[in-house]
C-alpha cells in the first residue's frame, strides 16, 4: 500500500470514528467506554476505596469515645473530658502532676520536643507506624504516659507524619476512627509552636492541621486491626477492644449507648456475661484474628476483666498492668473484701494464710525474673516490684482498717 | 501489575514511540495496560488522538478518580485493522498537558505515584510511563514506583552521555528503595533506535553499546520514514501498516520485553 493510499484509508477511518452518533466531538469520542465492561467496574471499585488525604483543623476533631486505648490518665480525664477545648488544660495539669510526682518544679516538655529523639521516642514512632514494636509494656507513671506522647510529637516534628489519621465526617466536625495519639501530638506541637514552626530541616509547618483520610463510618474491625498491628494495647484496652467487637457481632441495638452509661467501664461491661453474649457461631476465628490471639481461653480471660472492680480497672489502664497481674489483684482484693465483711477470727486467719501463699508465689516469680534480668529489663523489674509492694501495703492497710471497723462495731 | 518506565534524559530518542508500541502490543496480546503520559508535551496523548484534559496532574494533585482520568484508546487506533473489533486486552491512557510540569511542586511525598497506581494492582497488568527528558521531582516519584526501566537511545556517540546520566540517577534510588523494602529497579533493556545499519558509525556505536551493556541491549530499531507517518496518523504501526517490516520491528520490541519479564519471574 502506498503512502497516499494509506492516508486516504486513515481519513475514511477517522470519518467513521467520528461519524458515530455517540461520538459527536473528539472529546466525547475518546471519553466513551469502548466496551470496558468488567474492567470499568474494577476501576470504579478502586476509586471508591481511595480516599484523598486532606489537612483537617485539629480543633474540628473529636476523639471517638469507644476507642479502646486511652492515652490520657484517668485522673486527668475525670477533671477535663477529652475534647479539643480541654486539651491545653489537660497538658498543663499533666505537667503539674508530673512535677509533683518527681518533686521537680522546672519540668518542661518543650526541650524534649525540640531535642533529638530518645530511644523511647523511636519506640513511640514504631508504635504509631510500622507495628514492629515487640517491646513489652512496662508499668507506667504519669510521666511515662506523658513522655510517650512527647516523644511521638518530637518524632512527628522531626520526620513528619507518615501515617495519616482516619476520620469520619459528622456535619462540620470529625470523629477519630484511628489516630487519637497522633492527634494529641499535633495538639501538643500546636500548643508549643503554633502555626509557623520551622522544622529542623528548614521547612515550615502549621500544626493546626493534621493530614487525615476520611472514611464513611467507624469500622471497629479496622480499628482493631490497626491497634493490633502495633501490638501495644495494654490489658484493659484489649478488654475494651474485645467488648466492642462482641457488641458489633451481636448488634449495637442490643446495648445502651456509650453516653448513657454510668461510666466508661459500665459500657464495655454490658458484654461481660459470656453465657448471655456468646461468640456467635463461626465468628470465633475472626474474633481471635482481630484480637491477635490464638486461644479461646484468652478471650475468656480478657472478657473477665470487664468485671474488674472500678479502681482496679483504672489502675490497670493507667499503669499498664497485665491480665495476669490484674487477675491476681482481683482475687486478693476479693479476699480482703470478704475479710472486712466477716467478723469470724478463724476465717480471717485462713484468708491471711491465702494472702501469704499469694505473696509466696509472687516471690517465686520475682526470683525467676531477677535471674533472667539484664540491664535493659532492670527498670521494668524495679517498677514491677514497686508496684507489687505498693499493692501489698494497700491490702495491709485495708486489712488494718477492717479490723478497726470490726473492733469498733 | 508491573510498572515499566521509558527513560532517557535526552529528547527525540524514541521514548514515546517505544512506549506507545509496547503498550499497544501488550494490549493486542490480551493484557490490561495503562499508558501514562508523564511528559508535559503530551506526545503520547497526541499519538493516540486523545484530548489532553483531564490529565496526569488531575490524577495526582487534584486526586481525581481514575474513572475520570483514564481514557480508553479506541482499538481502531492501535490494533490490526481486521481485529480492532475483537481486541482481547485493554489500552487505557492517562493523558498529559502543560499542567504535568507542576506535579513536581505539588506532591507531598515520593510515594504519591506508587500509592495511586497500587489502587489498580489487581485490575491492571501493565502500567507504562512515558517520561519527559527533563529530570524533576516527578521522576523521583516514578523511580519509587517503577519495577523496571527501558532506555531507548540513538546510536550516536553523544547519546550515550544521557544514558549514563539516567543510569546513575537510577542507582541513587537503590538505597531509598531498600529502606522501604522495595525491590531494586530492573534494567529491562537498552533499545538502540533510529539505527542505520549501513553506516560504519552506527555499527561501531552499537558494538560499543553492547560492550558496555552486554545482554541488556535489545535488537536495534532501524530508522524508517514510516514512523513519522504513524505519529501523524494517530495510529500505531500495527494499525497503520501491519504487514510492513516496521510492524515486525515493533512486535520484536514487545517480544523482547515479554522475554525479559518472564526471565525475571
Ligand atoms: N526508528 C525510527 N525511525 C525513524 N523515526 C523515528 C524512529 N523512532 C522514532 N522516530 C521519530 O522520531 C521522533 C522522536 O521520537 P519520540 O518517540 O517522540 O522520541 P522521544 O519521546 O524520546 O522524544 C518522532 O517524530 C518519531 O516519529
Ligand atoms: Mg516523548
Amino acid at each position: 500500500m502506498s503512502s497516499r493510499e494509506r492516508r486516504r484509508k486513515i481519513q475514511d477511518e477517522e470519518n467513521l470514528l467520528y461519524a458515530n452518533p455517540n461520538t459527536l466531538d473528539p472529546k466525547t469520542a475518546d471519553a466513551i467506554g469502548f466496551g470496558l465492561g468488567e474492567l470499568a467496574m474494577e476501576i470504579a471499585a478502586a476509586d471508591s476505596e481511595y480516599q484523598a488525604i486532606e489537612a483537617i483543623n485539629i480543633q474540628d476533631i473529636q476523639p471517638n469515645a469507644m476507642q479502646p486505648r486511652h492515652s490520657v490518665p484517668h485522673d486527668l480525664t475525670d477533671i477535663y473530658p477529652l475534647t479539643p477545648d480541654n486539651i491545653v488544660d489537660i497538658f498543663e495539669r499533666w505537667i503539674i502532676e508530673v512535677q509533683l510526682e518527681k518533686s521537680q518544679n522546672d519540668f518542661d516538655v518543650t526541650n524534649y520536643l525540640l531535642g533529638e529523639t530518645t530511644e523511647r521516642g523511636e519506640r513511640a514512632e514504631k508504635d504509631e507506624s510500622d507495628g514492629s514494636s515487640g517491646i513489652a509494656l512496662a508499668a507506667s507513671t504519669k510521666e511515662d504516659a506523658l513522655m510517650k506522647l512527647v516523644d511521638l510529637a518530637a518524632s512527628i516534628r522531626r520526620d513528619g507524619l507518615s501515617n495519616p489519621i482516619s476520620l469520619v465526617q459528622d456535619g462540620d466536625r470529625y470523629e477519630i476512627e484511628t489516630g487519637e495519639r497522633r492527634w494529641l501530638a499535633y495538639h501538643m506541637l500546636y500548643w508549643r509552636f503554633g502555626d509557623g514552626d520551622a522544622r529542623p530541616d528548614g521547612s515550615r509547618v502549621n500544626w493546626s492541621r493534621i493530614p487525615a483520610r476520611l472514611v464513611n463510618r467507624v469500622d471497629v474491625w479496622r480499628q482493631a486491626s490497626e491497634n493490633n498491628a502495633r501490638d501495644n494495647l495494654n490489658a484493659i484496652s484489649r478488654a475494651r477492644q474485645l467488648a466492642v467487637l462482641l457488641m458489633d457481632l451481636h448488634g449495637w441495638q442490643n446495648f445502651t449507648a456509650y453516653k448513657e452509661c454510668e461510666n466508661e467501664q459500665a459500657f464495655y461491661a454490658q458484654v461481660a456475661d459470656g453465657a448471655r453474649w456468646r461468640i456467635p457461631r463461626g465468628q470465633g476465628e475472626r474474633l481471635l484474628n482481630a484480637m491477635g490471639m490464638t486461644e479461646a481461653s484468652q478471650l475468656r480471660q480478657y472478657r473477665a476483666l470487664l468485671r474488674l472492680p472500678e479502681e482496679l480497672w483504672r489502675k490497670g489502664d493507667d499503669e499498664n498492668l497485665s491480665e495476669g497481674e490484674l487477675r491476681k489483684m482481683k482475687s486478693a482484693l476479693a479476699t480482703v473484701t470478704r475479710v472486712t465483711k466477716s467478723s469470724a477470727g478463724k476465717r480471717k486467719k485462713d484468708v491471711v494464710g491465702r494472702l501469704a501463699v499469694d505473696a509466696g508465689q509472687w516471690r517465686k516469680r520475682l526470683r525467676k525474673e531477677i535471674s533472667s534480668t539484664t540491664v535493659d529489663t532492670r527498670p521494668k523489674l524495679r517498677r514491677l516490684i514497686e508496684g507489687e509492694i505498693r499493692q501489698l501495703l494497700r491490702l495491709m492497710t485495708e486489712l488494718d482498717e477492717s479490723e478497726a471497723t470490726v473492733h469498733s462495731a | 501489575m508491573k510498572i515499566i518506565t521509558l527513560l532517557n534524559e535526552k529528547g527525540g530518542v524514541g521514548k514515546t514511540t517505544v512506549a506507545t508500541h509496547i503498550a499497544a502490543g501488550l494490549a493486542i496480546r490480551g493484557k490490561r495496560v495503562i499508558l501514562v503520559d508523564a511528559d508535559p508535551q503530551g506526545h503520547a496523548t497526541i499519538a493516540f488522538g486523545l484530548t489532553k484534559e483531564p490529565g496526569f496532574y488531575d490524577l495526582i494533585v487534584r486526586n481525581a478518580p481514575f474513572q475520570q482520568v483514564l481514557r480508553p484508546v479506541p482499538p481502531e487506533r492501535f490494533n490490526l485493522p481486521d481485529e480492532a473489533h475483537n481486541t482481547r486486552g485493554q489500552l487505557l491512557m492517562v493523558p498529559s498537558n502543560i499542567e504535568t510540569r507542576s506535579i513536581a511542586g505539588n506532591i507531598s511525598d515520593a510515594f504519591t505515584v506508587l500509592k495511586r497506581f497500587n489502587q489498580l494492582r489487581n485490575a491492571i497488568d501493565f502500567v507504562i510511563f512515558d517520561t519527559s527528558p527533563t529530570p524533576s521531582l516527578l521522576h523521583s516519584s516514578i523511580y519509587m514506583a517503577t519495577d523496571g526501566i527501558i532506555y531507548p537511545t540513538k546510536c550516536e556517540a553523544w547519546s550515550f552521555d544521557g544514558l549514563r546520566e539516567s543510569l546513575t540517577h537510577k542507582d541513587q534510588f537503590s538505597p531509598i528503595r531498600q529502606q522501604y523494602n522495595l525491590n531494586d529497579i530492573k534494567v529491562l533493556g537498552v533499545v538502540p533506535t533510529m539505527y542505520r545499519g549501513r553506516t560504519l558509525e552506527h555499527q561501531d556505536n552499537l558494538r560499543r553499546l553492547q560492550d558496555i551493556f552486554g545482554e541488556l541491549v535489545w535488537k536495534p530499531l532501524p530508522v524508517r520514514t514510516i514512523w513519522a507517518e504513524v505519529a501523524s496518523a494517530r495510529r500505531t504501526v500495527f494499525s497503520l501498516a501491519p504487514t510492513t517490516t516496521t510492524a515486525d520491528d515493533a512486535w520484536s520490541l514487545v517480544d523482547q520485553l515479554e522475554g525479559r519479564i518472564y526471565e525475571q519471574s
